[in-house]
């Protein structure tokens, strides 16, 4: 490995279409994030925002429908979007390997848990079955599974929710992959057992010395456990940085009112919920210039409805996408 | 803690309790089981030849040494309908079978990765689906001649599609599970994707389907042989019973009651059992079900032995 690289991971100016029946629509539009090396970083973003094709083009598992137009996937160094599909097998699973969104669905219900993680090995290492089974009950004891040995013979309907996702944990980093996608892998978990799994996670990244892309639409848990944070809005990062800078100088209009629709305990209940009016736009027809404007309560006239944003560098690790600054 | 994890049954255990829990489960179970021994042991079963000609004891009504009585050449049907039994589960057996495979294999094939070949593959299985069952299935006899192998054969034809429908919307829906992604993901062949993540999933609806055709399939073979498109005499079969006995139905009533008879409580049979099964294989009948108290203290018994 090339020891000058600073960044796990970098995507460049990424542009991805999908043909619908609506007509084309524009995903991702340049789309660029870093992630440092032994880094958290956490991707937010409200639902259809784009988020989970960032995780897949990083794959490249997208549908057939998606056209990647231009920009670069660097992992370690290399472009992504030049491999080949072979050269992409030996970098999925074994490289960077991904934690799904549901746990009931990310384990095959008819298969034991034994099965599942010794094919998993097997898939991309050569060994033997004892071997295997060995080192699969070895992570599973590295996920604190109540039980390793018994949870072995089970099939995943027996275990419960949190167990699953601990499963799906282990599944994911059986070959050691230097990145891990968690595609909001504790949205279904209730608050306890998501504290829980993200301590675990933080425990396993300092162990397998590995970056995390942590893609989520929860703030709080994005400051409590990550490094660096991404906001995205209908497919472009408004504002990107360390997540200290991020919260405590919050830039974009966007940003800033997520923060503010984060609801307090403290709050009075006679306040009204505060949220961001209107709608996400359809991505078919965006609209032009700054994709936010229609819903900005600070948007310049002839200026943000006409001109995309480009980057403003606002401090070391901290820059925004937006013509207010400049 | 540990109390908890007791009580959970196994899976295997708990489809067959629920199975037990129907009073109608149970009656299904039973017929389908009788029916399989009385296929297995016939010769030990039954108290005549099937095909030994008597004319001097031709249309006798029941009495104690034919006990279903006797056809218009003094064969006993009490003995024909024991052996015909081996006719119809042969026939349920084959046709499912043949379909089940057929169907599966085109079912998967279309089903992932899906896409626009698949589109193709289930629009031909609609050609197939667009003729009404017994129609279809009387054309191909007629034009293969009938027998026994063709009629199979052609009940086959029509019930392929069935099953390839089931597994192709079956594998639409099991396709989107983060697993197959992960499969996908780990390198997994398309093959490989098909029968360790999909086949598998898509079973319990496919067993369930195929318990209902037995029946299904059992009916449609003895309307053909009703019609002389199946097995040819002398074979003791229930559909050619009932056929011959037509010329006989006002002198002689038990020639036609009792096969028909026969074919009504063995299709009863495996629907009632495909019935039950479907409502322990469905995960939301079947939580509400296993939990359920014990209804009768006779079957609370019985329960407790499995």
């Amino acid at each position: 490995m090339k020891s000058k690289i600073e960044n796990s991971l970098e995507i460049k100016d990424l542009n991805i279409n999908f043909n619908s029946y609506l007509g084309v629509a524009e995903v991702l539009k340049d789309l660029k994030f870093k992630i440092p090396k032994h880094s958290w970083f956490g991707l937010a973003g409200e639902s259809g925002c784009g988020k989970s094709v960032t995780a897949l083009s990083i794959l490249k598992l997208l549908p057939d429908s998606a056209v990647i137009k231009s920009g670069e996937i660097l992992f370690q160094g290399e472009n992504l979007l030049e491999k080949s599909e072979t050269q992409m097998e030996g970098i999925r699973g074994k490289q960077i390997s991904m934690v799904f969104q549901d746990p009931q669905t990310s384990l095959n219900p008819s298969m034991r848990i034994e099965n599942q993680l010794i094919e998993t090995l097997l898939a991309h290492k050569r060994m033997n079955k004892r071997d295997a089974k060995q080192t699969a009950l070895e992570m599973l004891e590295k996920v604190k599974i109540n039980s390793p040995k018994d949870s072995f013979r089970q099939y995943p309907h027996e275990l419960s929710g949190g167990m699953k996702q601990r499963v799906a944990i282990a599944n994911a980093l059986l070959c050691k992959p230097n990145l891990l996608i968690a595609d909001e892998f504790t949205t279904n978990l209730d608050v306890t057992i998501q504290s829980e799994i993200i301590t675990l996670v933080l425990q396993l990244q300092e162990e397998f010395n590995m970056e995390i892309l942590f893609i989520s639409h929860d703030l709080a848990l994005i400051y409590e456990s990550c490094d660096y944070m991404g906001v995205m809005y209908a497919g472009q990062i408004v504002e990107s940085g360390k997540v200290s800078k991020v919260f405590k100088e919050p830039s974009h209009p966007y940003t800033k009112g997520l923060l503010e629709a984060i609801p307090t305990l403290s709050q009075k209940t006679t306040k009204k919920l505060q949220g961001i009016s209107g709608f996400v736009p359809s991505l078919v027809n965006p609209p032009r210039g700054c994709r936010f404007h229609t819903r900005c309560k600070l948007k310049i006239k002839n200026v943000c409805d006409t001109e995309d944003c480009l980057e403003t560098v606002l401090g070391e690790d901290h820059s925004v996408w937006c013509h207010l600054f400049n | 803690m540990e109390e908890i994890w007791k009580l959970r049954l196994t899976e295997t255990k708990r489809t067959v309790r629920i199975i037990f829990d129907s009073p109608l489960g149970i009656i299904g179970a039973a017929i389908v089981l009788i029916v399989l021994l009385m296929a297995i042991f016939a010769p030990e079963l039954s108290t005549h030849d099937p095909y030994e000609l008597n004319i001097s004891e031709r249309l006798k009504p029941p009495n104690l040494d034919h006990w279903f009585g006797t056809d218009q050449v003094g064969r006993d049907i009490y003995t024909r309908i024991i052996y015909g039994s081996r006719y119809s589960i042969a026939a349920g057996i084959i046709v499912v079978g043949i379909g089940l495979i057929v169907g599966s294999f085109v079912g998967l094939i279309a089903g992932y990765p899906g896409g626009k070949s698949g589109e193709w593959i289930m629009r031909v299985t609609d050609i197939f689906l667009a003729f009404p069952t017994l129609v279809l299935a009387l054309a191909l006899v007629s034009t293969l001649g009938p027998s026994f192998v063709n009629a199979m054969i052609a009940i086959s034809i029509v019930y392929w599609p069935k099953y390839a429908r089931l597994v192709y919307g079956q594998a639409l829906s099991i396709k989107e599970n983060d697993y197959v992604k992960f499969g996908e993901l780990l390198g997994e062949g398309k093959t490989k994707i098909r029968i360790r993540h999909i086949y598998p999933n898509t079973l319990s609806a496919v067993i369930v389907q195929a318990t209902l055709d037995f029946g299904d399939a059992i009916l449609y073979f003895a309307a053909l042989s009703f019609l002389g498109l199946g097995s040819q005499p002398p074979a003791a079969n229930w559909g050619s019973m009932i056929s011959f006995a037509q010329n006989y139905m006002m002198i002689a009533w038990w020639m036609a009651i009792f096969p028909g008879l026969a074919i009504f409580i063995v299709v009863l049979g495996f629907n009632l059992l495909g019935d039950s099964l479907r409502d322990s294989l469905d995960p939301q009948l079947r939580r509400l079900k296993a939990f359920k108290p014990i209804r009768f203290t006779w079957l609370g018994k019985f329960r407790k032995l499995i």
